[in-house]
């Protein structure tokens, strides 16, 4: 099973599987843009894109 | 035991130490923190422990801050991640309990910073105080170019980067004297150990990226497993311990004196540590966060 979602920068739609988590990034595969999932429906997901890296970033 | 993990985002870590909770049937939640409100006086979490991995240095910082405030048990401490994620703390922390790790000046204006570079000799390292990744910090080859990197910072830096911090270049075995990057084989190295409580878990050497002079992971840096020698362990539990760390990463330069502490860091990925040794890094943050509830 692959759930649905729709790159807000490009409007690609993207499928993922089925046990994505919250929270998870990933690249869109058509403009590169760097995505998080930030809601898990039946079939869909809504992405919106991640978080630039700031200076204070790290490990 | 319920825990909470707290990050800004779901990394291959994050994956990892949750599919190790669902392996032994451990409950979890998860708090993405740039979703997250705080009440400064009281929260109410339903959870045992969190496990602090905020990449973004001062949101984790104060979040531990408000949680432990609250009573709630955060590894790793408030404590813990003001030292390691600022260098200059992390230095003052070594030098006072007489861990060897590089020697380093503080400035504030480009002319002090000079002054601290004839002490130090070239070639000589600077550092944001807060940062990782490798990010702005730069090898001063010479006079001509800390005077250039220092003009820089002063005048397109962020407050944090006008707090120059300084350090002695170490000529890491297997360097060519005057040859600052590595076109051999086997290229100047350091190592990475990990520690879990009171243990080292596993370590790994890092290879120079081919035409740098870092061997910083998120880089590209090659890495080899490393076996961990009993001064490595000596001076890596005595480091944990006097920051108070309870999962870390530390960064070790091999000297002609033995090791130095180069830095500590307080939410260490572990990818590449992993895949390098095949220890299930995440698996024994699981087991250690299951033995600190039952304490
Ligand atoms: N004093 C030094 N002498 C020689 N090499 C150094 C020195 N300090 C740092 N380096 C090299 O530069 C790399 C990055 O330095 P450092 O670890 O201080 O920065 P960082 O931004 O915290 O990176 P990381 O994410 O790797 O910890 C190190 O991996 C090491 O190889
Ligand atoms: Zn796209």
């Amino acid at each position: 099973m692959t759930k649905k979602g729709t790159c807000p920068s490009c409007y690609f739609e993207i499928e993922v599987n089925d046990d994505v988590i919250l929270g998870e990034i990933l690249e869109c595969p058509d403009c590169s843009s760097e995505l998080e999932i930030i809601e898990i429906k039946n079939d869909e997901v809504v992405f919106q894109i991640a978080e630039e890296v700031e200076d204070d970033w790290g490990e | 035991m319920h825990f909470t993990l707290i990050c800004n985002k779901i990394s291959w870590e994050e994956k990892e130490i949750i599919k190790a909770a669902r392996k032994r049937n451990i409950e979890y939640d998860i708090i993405l923190n740039h979703d997250l409100v705080l009440d400064l006086e009281k929260e109410h979490f339903d959870t045992d422990i969190f496990l602090q991995r905020s990449l973004s240095y001062f949101r984790g910082l104060y979040i531990n801050a408000i949680l432990e405030n609250q009573g709630y048990r955060v590894i790793n401490s408030f404590h813990c991640a003001q030292i390691c994620g600022n260098k200059l703390l992390t230095t003052l922390e070594l030098v006072k309990n007489k861990i060897p790790t590089p020697k380093a000046y503080c400035a504030f204006t480009k002319k002090g910073a000079l002054e601290a570079l004839e002490n130090l000799g070239y070639p000589a390292v600077i550092k944001p105080i807060v940062g990782s990744w490798g990010r702005l910090v730069a090898l001063l080859k010479d006079r001509d170019f800390a005077v250039a990197v220092l003009e820089d910072r002063e005048t397109l830096g962020q407050l944090y980067h006008k707090i120059f911090y300084l350090q002695k270049y170490i000529w890491k075995p297997a360097r060519d004297i005057s040859e600052f990057v590595s076109t051999r084989d086997e290229p100047p190295r350091d190592i990475r150990v990990l520690t879990i409580g009171n243990e080292v878990i596993t370590a790994m050497y890092r290879y120079e990226i081919k035409d740098d002079w870092r061997s910083t992971a998120t880089l590209g840096a090659r890495s080899k497993p490393c076996k961990v020698t009993p001064e490595m362990e000596k001076i890596a539990l005595k480091a944990a311990k006097i920051v108070d760390g309870e999962i870390l990463g530390l960064d070790l330069m091999e000297t002609d004196n033995g090791y130095l502490i180069q830095e500590i860091n307080h939410t260490s990925g572990f990818k590449a540590a992993s895949w390098t040794t095949g220890t299930d890094i995440a698996g024994r943050i699981i087991e250690y966060l299951i033995k600190e509830c039952k304490k």
